[in-house]
């Protein structure tokens, strides 16, 4: 498995620099660029304006101006943020944390729904398939903005039991304070995540339920406990581990819906700033961040798929 | 479910530790603001506005006030010709004395000087420094320091706002002398002022927690309040589920459509405060040739209902408007032309001006182009999305097709700057000093200025610019009757209604009294007090 590893890493290199000059020129074409919210201040002069945009490159052509990025950026040097004049990568890296934590969190709630609720709405008859068939289509169409507004109505208005946003109560610094906090927010992602993973799950486990290898297992004895865990399951996650994955690597990216409505401090509400400001430097730098979360997250499921299934190890 | 057990266990632990997560109730040691976004850095000269945040911690040579007057702060006075402080040359240019306030120090106990007034005016006119406006500064050809508390500028000409000049405060010499400003990390996040408060913590995404400083130079009884806490809570039906929580006490300018949300809520109080901002109907007259007709214009006024609109869309919170300069301006006249709701009038001025609907499909046509145009204006604001609906119905009603179209509010920016648009719903803040030029002069259409009706009259032109010249505020005040009575007698854009600041407050807090312009309403925090 070594040699078409490297190989795909590789390959992903030419990809994020196809990636980078058609985000960047994205960017660019979008009307309204980093001066746009000076606009309505009356206090900018157009001088001002023309000033300002000649100190911060942007009467260069856009080629250049993406040489002039991709430079620096290939060296090490992700450059200073329009918006607040530090450098990107600090911006970046003080908001990775909140947002580890949250997908952490998150994933593995998730996954504690995902399981039982695939199992019991793949291989369960009656009632109990249909329950858990009607959660998970309930998980899916419930606009995530909203179950988030109704998680914070009942827990913590109604209840008065959770902090409705925010990553910890500012002076508090403990432990508690902080899984408080977490719980809603990583709750609403999970929701969500777990809804999806589980329909997928759940028509894998009906595939495989069907096939020879299962109806074998159960004629040699096997009881149905050890056939459904061993033998249908572990085939069952591999198509499930690579969405859980893909997933991770765009939640990493940043959980913007997530993080606006419970004002989490993590990439994602950076990306929400930063696009509403046109920091041109900081969401490129969230861009490459992403692609290279989606690229290692993909080699990280390759990685995992022979310790499920004992048929992908060579 | 498990989940809903973890929740439960969660719940029942926390609130068995004797602290839930409701916030604490707003007293003297702890006020927390839900603040609708973070700033970029607190650094006003930097800043896109003037933030909330710095005018608790830095402070100008003079300040505006809840009724918009100029008012020393770290000035003893403000300079006027009455006064002597402000002369002008027989060249053309004007110089104007400042006299500090004795014994005010910065937080660091290093005295406020007139060297710093120097350093600020020189550091701002460093081409190496970015701010976001040189306005008035590019006008100084000199400053001189005759004594420690003294400072003259030398205008090369006369340039009328001068008395706000320095409101956005001061540059510490002694901290920011022969550094790069732009990257001057330190000051720009927790910068050295002389105000009631100073930044003890920024926490980026979070939240800044302001501190009481012990010894303001007011007296050591101000401020009341020990800290201040701003949480960044982007989202607005958030930052009102936390007003309702109460882990947020006090939140600024919320939006019109939450306001009986708002009102509702038990302990707080909506405090409404004119501001210097109106809404209105940009017509671009370089797109749209119907627009150059005046009496097009006039018709599509007379066409709106803004009183209905006053009364049912925006729950008369916003009085209707008839002019850029607001009732809050020393500068207001009522004295001006009015186009009250009357469709058959609206109708008879289209006839008159040769529209006609000539195919019978309703919309009235002129050489055979249709009265048509589109209609731009920012997504996401409920009030305004209205507006523009009911605009669209009332226009139709008297033959006139308006497509509306919403957009995000980096990208209008954009789309207006360049002129891309035919018409536009959206508002001005104007300047604390009521000046028009920039809006109504013939050549300060984009990039020149925001003339973006694209509108050209020579008197107004003259008008706007002697009243710029003009350093006697009565000869101004005339000046600037005559320019609004003109403007609305030719009427480039559809004046709609005043923007009224709304503001949900602690009803346990006292002094608090908003304030018009975007000084905000934190200038006199010193007197804000709990009791």
């Amino acid at each position: 498995m070594g040699v078409p590893l490297t190989r795909r890493i590789a390959a992903t290199v030419p990809l994020l620099f196809v990636i980078s000059a058609v985000v960047f020129g994205l960017l660019h074409l979008v009307p309204g660029g980093p001066l746009a919210v000076y606009l309505s201040n009356p206090d900018v002069r157009p001088e001002d304006l023309e000033r300002l945009k000649r100190a911060l490159g942007l009467d260069q052509p856009v080629w250049r101006q993406y040489a002039q990025w991709l430079g620096g950026f290939l060296s090490g040097d992700w450059g200073f943020s329009y918006s607040d004049g530090r450098p990107v990568v600090d911006r970046v890296v003080e908001r990775l944390p909140a947002t580890l934590e949250l997908v952490a969190a998150s994933l593995v709630l998730a996954s504690l729904f995902t399981v039982p609720l695939g199992l019991v709405a793949g291989l369960a008859r009656g009632w109990p398939a249909r329950v858990a068939a009607l959660l998970s289509f309930a998980g899916l169409a419930l606009p995530v903005f909203w179950f988030g507004l109704v998680l914070q109505l009942v827990f913590s208005l109604g209840l008065g039991w959770l902090p409705s946003s925010g990553r910890n109560t500012p002076g508090l610094e403990g432990l508690a304070d902080r899984l408080a906090h977490l719980v809603l927010p990583a709750t609403m992602l999970a929701a969500v995540h777990a809804a999806a993973w589980s329909r997928y799950l759940r028509a894998a486990v009906i595939d495989t339920y069907a096939l020879p290898f299962v109806a074998a297992a159960r004629a040699r004895g096997a009881g149905e406990r050890v056939v459904i865990w061993r033998h249908v399951l572990r085939p069952a996650l591999l198509p499930v581990v690579t969405i859980v994955f893909l997933d991770t690597a765009l939640m990493v990216a940043g959980t913007v819906v997530t993080e606006s409505v419970f004002a989490w401090p993590g990439l994602g509400s950076l990306f929400t700033e930063a696009l509403a400001r046109r920091d041109y430097t900081v969401l490129m730098a969230l861009l490459m961040v992403a692609s290279t979360a989606v690229v290692v997250c993909n080699l990280i499921a390759d990685l995992v798929y022979p310790l499920i299934d004992p048929r992908v190890r060579t | 479910m498990r989940w809903t057990a973890r929740v439960v266990v969660a719940g029942i632990v926390l609130a068995s530790c004797g602290r839930g997560p409701s916030g604490p109730a707003p007293t003297n040691e702890l006020l927390i603001v839900g603040y609708d976004r973070e700033p970029d850095t607190l650094n006003r000269f930097s800043t896109h506005i003037l933030e909330d945040i710095q005018t608790c911690v830095i402070e100008g040579l003079t300040i505006t006030d809840d009724k918009m007057n100029i008012i020393p702060l770290l000035a003893a006075e403000v300079p006027t010709l009455e006064n002597k402080s402000v002369v002008l040359r027989q060249d053309g240019g004007m110089d104007v004395t400042w006299k500090l306030r004795p014994d005010i120090a910065w937080h660091d106990g290093t005295p406020v000087t007139s060297a710093d007034v120097k350093f600020t005016v020189d550091a701002i006119n460093d081409p190496s420094y970015n701010p976001e406006s040189t306005d008035g500064f590019d006008r100084i050809a000199a400053v001189d320091t005759p004594d420690t508390l003294t400072a003259v500028i030398h205008y090369k000409e006369v340039y009328a706002p001068y008395a706000l000049q320095f409101m956005r405060g001061l540059f510490p010499k002694h901290v920011l002398q022969g550094r790069d400003i732009d990257r001057a990390s330190d000051y720009n996040r927790a910068p050295l002022g002389t105000g009631p408060y100073r930044v003890a913590e920024w926490k980026s995404g979070e939240y800044i927690l302001l501190e009481r400083v012990p010894n303001y130079w007011r007296g050591s009884e101000y401020p009341h309040i020990r800290q201040i806490l701003f949480r960044f809570i982007p989202n607005t039906n958030t930052r009102i589920n936390q007003l309702k929580s109460g882990e947020v006490h006090l939140v600024a300018m919320f939006p019109w459509d939450k306001h009986r949300e708002v009102a509702a809520i038990p302990g707080v109080t909506v405090h409404r405060t004119p501001g210097n901002a109106y809404e209105h109907v940009t017509l671009n007259q370089r797109r749209v040739a119907a627009f150059r007709d005046v009496q097009v214009r006039r018709a599509l006024l007379h066409a709106v209902d803004r009183d209905t609109i006053a009364s049912a869309i925006l729950d008369g919170l916003a009085p209707v408007t008839n002019g850029a300069i607001q009732p809050v301006s020393w500068a207001f006249t009522p004295e001006v032309t009015t186009y009250p709701f009357d469709a058959a009038r609206a109708r008879a001025l289209l006839e008159s001006a040769g529209w006609r609907d000539v195919n019978g499909d309703g919309i009235r046509e002129k050489d055979g182009q249709p009265l048509r145009f589109t209609l731009i204006t920012q997504a996401g604001f409920a009030v305004r999305e209205s507006v523009a609906q009911v605009l669209q119905r009332q226009f139709r009603d008297v033959g006139v097709d308006m497509a509306v179209q919403l957009v995000d509010g980096t990208s209008i920016s954009g789309l207006w700057f360049e002129g891309n648009f035919d018409a536009m719903l959206h508002w001005w803040q104007m300047p604390a000093d009521p000046e028009l030029t920039l809006f109504f002069a013939a050549d300060r259409m984009p990039p020149h200025g925001r003339n973006i009706n694209y509108f050209e009259d020579p008197a107004v032109t003259t008008l706007a610019y002697a009243a710029d010249r003009t350093v006697d505020q009565g000869e101004r005040k005339r000046l600037l009757v005559q320019a609004q009575q003109r403007i609305a007698e030719l009427l480039p854009e559809l004046p709609l209604y005043s923007i009224t600041k709304l503001d949900a407050v602690p009803s346990s807090l006292h002094g608090f009294t908003g304030n018009p312009t975007n000084t905000g309403v934190f200038w006199n925090v010193h007197l804000w007090e709990f009791r």
